[in-house]
């Protein structure tokens, strides 16, 4: 018996779980019906000090003699741990698999995503496998175009540029994406500034710790508070692990079974009841719910899901890391500034490639994947002894010298692309999810070959030289924006849910966020994914194309 | 069924030398070390005089990233002592934080992340016996605070080389480190010591409503960068985004 009962239950509060719950939210207000929010991780809304009053006039002054408080601060830090999630499970040495950096908590992708906020292009959504298009017909970048516009509203989208003769100076592209645009004006390409999620950005950085200033725009600002003041009801710490379906269409309802922790592990179990269940915990976790649930027998009458856990996209990311020359010191500091800023979309039309320069935070450089990495690479990367050799400490004043050689001349960069979805996530032996990557389509390959030539000739032009081109080692692709797993298609034998993201042969059981996009973007996939929740909310509340809400859940 | 500490407290009196012979060799001296109490003549030592280190594992910290003095004693270049990682260290799962923030080079088992959460206590007092334990094979009865700088390097660089009971405590302590130098967590002391300017001032009013007072410290150029530009009217549209 379940503990309690919702007409619908949404899993997950990122870009997809978000937008729904604000827009079903309004709906259900009006309609007399009950919302729940279900979210793994925690809610940090508010616990991110970052009232520029309060940060001023509080707290002791510190060695140096100032109040000097960053977000660091072990007041903010071990919160911040909560925003990621544990891709260890995800990842596996010496096995060709894609490691995901994704959101947790309250929020989702909003929590570390650098805001960047492009619509997707038109060749996007005309993509086709075999002479069939991947993406249904109702979708299309002109009839998503009406979407984007209320999600970059929503999210305080703003166009920045390299001058304030237009535009407050907060809405300034960085010195590092400056310097980029030199680079890239040297090798013939050029660079423009993004379209960010952002607002009264102080250009001070640390976006991913928690700003003290605001700036990025997660969905605690936006969506999610649109959906609190429609009385959606949040449930936060509780992960979902199986969704039942119980009884028949179309009297069908679903139970949630999961686990609701708290701090320091003490777990209990719970079981809630759904007329209608929107899965929206992001494309790993969505699909390894529906892939957990399928192996566990409470899905399996009801799905085909041949496709379920296939067709899954790392969105082309590619990073590499390198050096600028000495001219160029800490015009590229790491930590400052927004995170990302300016793009290059010289190689789009020959190539399906944009370049985008990125924030390089010097702790990483000591700690992070990139020094490990660091450590591996063979060779001579770096002029002036800057690389540690094979067996070198990486501690020690040794290694205090070359960080201090060369921490403050580090850029790095990637590229998005259109891959071919070569991915795929299934559950691993310890019933964890796991994204396998087993083998790099050609036409992907050569697409990262072009962008990692053109990010070498940058720093070269710049008096600088790439040290990292093997972002992606032991075969393993290295993603921040992974889509697909429960494609969206125009029929049961080509994806997992339709257009509208209800799963096939499971009415009322839908899939709203990344999982559902059916290809790679080529662009940051966060506005992508709210547009199509938008378009998707529409259709939904209006009957447009689809059973209206109301008949739903008539009970 | 020797516990670690056993063995190490064993290791520490000769118990298990013979069968153990090859982990606790003597350690490798590192490049250059020599005898880092006695700088060679005619070369000043950067590290300069050291201090009175409250425990083992602050004298561990000055082995990780260490402070560099004058003569005369004064910090020319702060390290992680100066950058306050006991700070870090009393952070509550300091160590699954670290991990969750890819800043540990490896996964740690969920057992031995556990025996990590108490690094500002438990745990500290178990690596200080730790490191004792090493010292004995250095100097006998001497604490490894109390060691020359040379011997604590080479002990430190054995305890990264434990297979498996150190090496995960040294590398959350290593990971610490870093957080407080170049996390800046309580100040911007490691920061400025890699050459970026202070993160804020409040007495030179520098950022204190988050924008720059000064033209030095704004992150942006606020001009155009340098040309030629391309026409992108085929690829990009009127607000920016790709065609």
């Amino acid at each position: 018996m379940a503990d309690t009962y919702f007409d619908i239950v949404i899993i997950g509060s990122g870009f997809g779980g978000a937008v729904m719950a604000a827009r079903l939210g309004a709906w259900a207000r009006a309609n007399k019906k009950s919302i729940l929010v279900v979210e793994k991780g925690f809610d940090h809304t508010g616990q991110f000090d970052t009232d520029a009053s309060r940060v001023a006039d509080g707290g002791a002054r510190n060695a140096q003699g100032n109040r000097f408080k960053q977000t660091l601060d072990p007041r903010y830090v071990s919160t911040v741990a909560d925003l990621y999630t544990d891709t260890s499970g995800a990842f596996q040495k010496d096995v060709p698999s894609m490691s995901v950096l994704a959101g947790k908590g309250l929020g989702g992708g909003s929590n570390v995503y650098d805001g960047v906020s492009l619509r997707a292009p038109k060749e996007t959504f005309e993509q086709t496998r075999e002479g069939k298009r991947l993406w249904p017909t109702s979708y299309s970048r002109e009839l998503l175009n009406p979407y984007y516009v209320t999600a970059e509203k929503e999210l305080a989208v703003h166009r920045l540029e390299w001058t304030d003769k237009r535009v407050p100076h907060w809405q300034l592209a960085t010195k590092r994406d400056w310097v980029f645009a030199d680079g890239c004006a040297r090798i013939g390409a050029t660079a423009v500034p993004l379209k960010l999620a952002d607002k009264d950005d102080a250009n001070e950085g640390w976006w991913n710790q928690g700003q003290r200033f605001e700036g990025r725009q997660s969905l605690s600002k936006n969506y999610l508070q649109l959906a609190k003041s429609a009385g959606v009801a949040f449930r936060t710490c509780s992960e979902v692990d199986t969704i039942e379906r119980i009884g028949s269409s179309p009297r069908a309802t679903y139970v949630l079974r999961g686990k609701e922790t708290r701090t320091h592990g003490s777990a209990t179990d719970f079981e809630i009841e759904a007329g209608l269940v929107i899965v929206a915990a992001g494309a790993v976790a969505s699909t390894g719910l529906l892939l957990r649930s399928r192996a566990k027998g409470t899905l399996a009458s009801a799905l085909g899901f041949d496709l379920l856990g296939k067709h899954v996209s790392g969105n082309g990311d590619y990073g590499v890391s390198g050096v600028v020359g000495p001219t160029y010191e800490r015009a590229v500091e790491g930590q400052r500034g927004k995170p990302m800023s300016s793009f290059c979309p010289s190689f789009w039309r020959e190539h399906k490639l944009i370049l985008i320069p990125f924030h390089a935070e010097p702790l990483y450089l000591a700690l992070g994947q990139p020094t490990s990495m660091l450590r591996e690479a063979k060779g001579d990367f770096l002029r002036g002894g800057t690389t540690p050799s094979e067996g070198e400490r990486d501690w020690g004043l040794a290694f205090k010298k070359r960080l201090t050689s060369f921490t403050t001349r580090v850029l790095t960069m990637g590229c998005l692309a259109l891959d071919r979805c070569e991915g795929e996530i299934r559950l691993g032996t310890n019933g964890r999810t796991e994204v396998a990557w087993p083998a790099t389509h050609p036409e992907t390959e050569a697409r990262w070959r072009v962008a990692v030539d053109a990010m070498r000739r940058i720093y070269e032009s710049l008096d600088g030289e790439m040290y990292l081109d093997n972002y992606r080692r032991h075969g393993t692709v290295n993603t921040a924006h992974p889509l697909g797993g429960c494609r969206m298609a125009s029929s049961a034998t080509e994806g997992v849910v339709d257009a509208f993201g209800e799963v096939f042969g499971c009415e009322n059981l839908f899939v709203i966020d990344g999982a559902v996009i059916p290809s790679a973007l080529g662009v940051n996939p966060s506005l992508t994914i709210a547009a199509v929740a938008e378009s998707i909310a529409d259709r939904l509340t209006s009957g447009i194309g689809t059973r209206p809400l109301a008949d739903r859940l008539a009970r | 069924m020797v516990s670690r500490r056993q063995a190490l407290i064993g290791l520490a009196l000769g118990l298990f030398a013979a069968s153990s012979a090859s982990a606790c060799a003597k350690p490798r001296a590192a490049a250059g070390d020599g005898d880092a109490t006695k700088p060679p003549l005619g070369e000043l030592d950067p590290l300069g005089p050291e201090p009175k280190y409250r425990d083992n594992v602050d004298a561990l910290f000055d082995i990780l990233i260490p402070t560099e003095r004058d003569a005369e004693g004064n910090v020319t270049s702060p390290g992680a002592r100066e950058a306050q990682v006991d700070d870090v260290l009393t952070i509550d799962r300091f160590a699954a934080l670290a991990s969750a923030l890819g800043l540990l080079p490896i996964v740690l088992p969920d057992g031995a992340m556990r025996s990590l959460d108490a690094l500002g206590g438990a745990a500290r007092a178990a690596l200080n016996a730790d490191l004792d334990a090493l010292a004995a094979f250095e100097k006998p009865l001497t604490p490894f605070r109390e060691l020359p700088r040379a011997s604590r390097e080479a002990i430190t660089a054995r305890a990264f080389e434990d297979d498996n009971a150190l090496r995960p405590v040294m590398l959350a302590v290593r990971a610490a480190c870093f957080v407080a130098w170049l996390g800046a967590v309580t100040n911007d002391a490691g920061l400025r010591a890699v050459g970026f300017p202070a993160f804020e001032d409040f007495d030179d009013g520098l950022a204190i409503r988050g924008y720059p007072t000064r033209a030095g410290d704004d992150y942006t150029f606020n001009e155009e960068p340098p040309g030629p530009v391309e026409d992108l009217s085929l690829v990009l549209d009127a607000n920016g985004d790709l065609l």
